[in-house]
């Protein structure tokens, strides 16, 4: 019986730990955070990569593990004011937040509070911040109470890394790439079985794989929402009797890729 | 995912499709026409150097041995004609125009000879005998001319109606008058009409000795005499001789 209800699930554009594709570029970009966070030599840990190839997954998954040692904080919205990142600071030690404190004091008691509590900081989407909070990360990065782990887009991390604040301190970049076609393969095989959809792991052969990495462009993000399309349209011709589309062909492939946008017909 | 959304994505892929093949056809039909150009125009320049080899070959075509051997002799026999011509133009009787009469070949014998260890076949072509016509001058042209008056006269004759009389009747007035090289330029043109006429000849021979050119003047004789036989020109021909 396939399911491709449930199926459609694991491929929704959330991050989910609990899917978490290890891949040799997911494992090699993990080993090296894991390890530059270990030896903290470098307070500020860079991770880049073009949008969608799971830079989210890995810092959410390094985060939880050091979380069962209570040393890491994960922010996944760039904050707004740079008095928004020491609220977040102040809040995870359970200490009250008073926003007319002037700054200077604010920092200086954070630093305190910290002092004996190293900790490592995660901050998603780091390509937002903006020049006054770069310098405030910078800042307390020098004091080597704080480490923080920024992932931002391939671009724009590139630009930020030449600028004057990082260009001459110890940093630790890591680049995470993009999955090829038989890392697809397995990545769908892997995932479905996981909830015991054989079945349907089945249909996909080593050739739609390659098709499929091809429309993507190995972009996890990408992938995941065109297995998603491609399941809504077997959902669909299985509803409707359609029995020219009750196996994945290149129609359906072409299909799915037309739908999220990979193919520009127009 | 909704009916319509289906059939929107599913005439979408079509129309891609037909693009697809579309250009898969397009590119095929130029290999393929590409191909037949290449082929068609290697296949041109094949038949050219076919042509080009036909051509030399034609130029140069197989001869058996013993029609080789018989062109030689021919060629040899024509060497010899043109040698004899020649020598009759050296002497300036060019105007010369005999005409022989050559018997026909009934019998041509083939032998088979060994020239350098390989057998060849010719043919012998059996020796031409020479018939010369006899010449018996019947009617000698009397001719006396006393005055200018007569020399235009003779050329308006002449002029009038080109003829041997005319024209051997001019070559005589010249010699009278002792102008020589009118005298013999005359006796061609009266040998022209007349060649197996000794007179010119005579006329020719007389003025050539006058000139002090007598061995012109026997050749001249002589070669008359292989032409015809004129017991006249015999006669001649002793007196200049005996005279040397």
């Amino acid at each position: 019986m396939r399911d491709y209800t449930k199926a459609k699930e694991i491929f929704r554009d959330i991050i989910d730990v609990k899917y978490y594709f290890d891949s040799i570029g997911a494992e090699i970009t993990r080993y090296k955070v894991e390890n530059a966070i270990e030896e903290r030599n470098a307070p500020l840990i860079f991770l880049i990569g073009d949008p969608g190839v799971g830079k989210s997954y890995i810092l959410k998954l390094i985060s939880k593990e050091l979380e069962k040692k209570s040393r890491s904080i994960f922010i996944d919205h760039p904050f707004f004011d740079k008095r928004d990142l020491l609220k977040i600071l102040y809040e995870s030690k359970n200490i009250e937040f008073d926003k007319n404190i002037n700054f200077n004091n604010l920092k200086e008691r954070l630093l305190k509070e910290y002092k004996n509590d190293k900790h490592t900081i995660f901050i998603d989407e780091a390509q937002l911040l903006n020049e006054e909070q770069f310098e405030l990360i910078r800042i307390l990065g020098d004091t080597k109470i704080f480490q923080f782990v920024l992932s931002m887009h391939k671009e724009e991390g590139k630009a930020i890394l030449n600028k004057k604040h990082f260009k001459s301190r110890t940093k630790v970049v890591v680049e995470y790439e993009k999955l090829h076609y038989k890392e697809v393969y397995r990545y769908i095989q892997s995932t479905l079985l996981l909830e015991n959809l054989g079945e349907i792991s089945q249909m996909f052969s080593l050739r739609d794989a390659k098709k499929i990495a091809k429309y993507t462009d190995g972009n996890f993000r990408t992938i995941k929402k065109f297995i998603y399309t491609l399941l809504d349209l077997l959902e669909y011709a299985k509803k409707n009797g359609l029995r020219k589309y009750g196996e994945i062909n290149n129609n359906l492939l072409q299909m799915s890729a037309l739908d999220i946008g990979a193919i520009n017909d127009r | 995912m909704t009916g319509r959304a289906f059939g929107d994505l599913e005439k979408r892929s079509r129309a891609i499709n037909r693009k697809k093949y579309f250009k898969i056809f397009i590119i095929l039909l130029l290999i393929f026409v590409a191909c037949t150009f290449a082929y068609i125009e290697f296949m041109k320049s094949k038949q050219i150097v076919l042509k080009k080899n036909i051509f030399i070959e034609k130029k140069i075509p197989k001869v058996k041995k013993s029609i080789i051997n018989t062109n030689i002799t021919k060629i040899i026999k024509q060497k010899e004609v043109k040698a004899k011509i020649d020598k009759i133009q050296k002497y300036d009787t060019v105007f010369l125009k005999p005409t022989i009469t050559v018997p026909k070949i009934e019998k041509r014998e083939i032998k088979n000879i060994k020239v350098n260890n390989t057998t060849i076949k010719k043919i012998d072509i059996p020796k031409i005998e020479k018939v010369l016509p006899n010449i018996q001058e019947k009617k000698k042209i009397n001719i006396t001319v006393k005055s200018l008056k007569d020399e235009e006269s003779l050329l308006k004759t002449n002029k009038a109606n080109e003829s041997f009389e005319t024209t051997l009747k001019l070559s005589k007035y010249y010699f009278e008058k002792s102008k020589f090289e009118k005298a013999i330029l005359w006796s061609k043109k009266a040998n022209h009409f007349k060649s197996s006429s000794f007179e010119p000849w005579l006329i020719y021979a007389k003025a050539k000795i006058k000139q002090n050119k007598k061995d012109e003047a026997i050749k001249a004789i002589e070669t008359f005499l292989s032409y015809y036989n004129s017991d006249a020109a015999r006669k001649f021909l002793q007196n200049i001789k005996g005279q040397e």
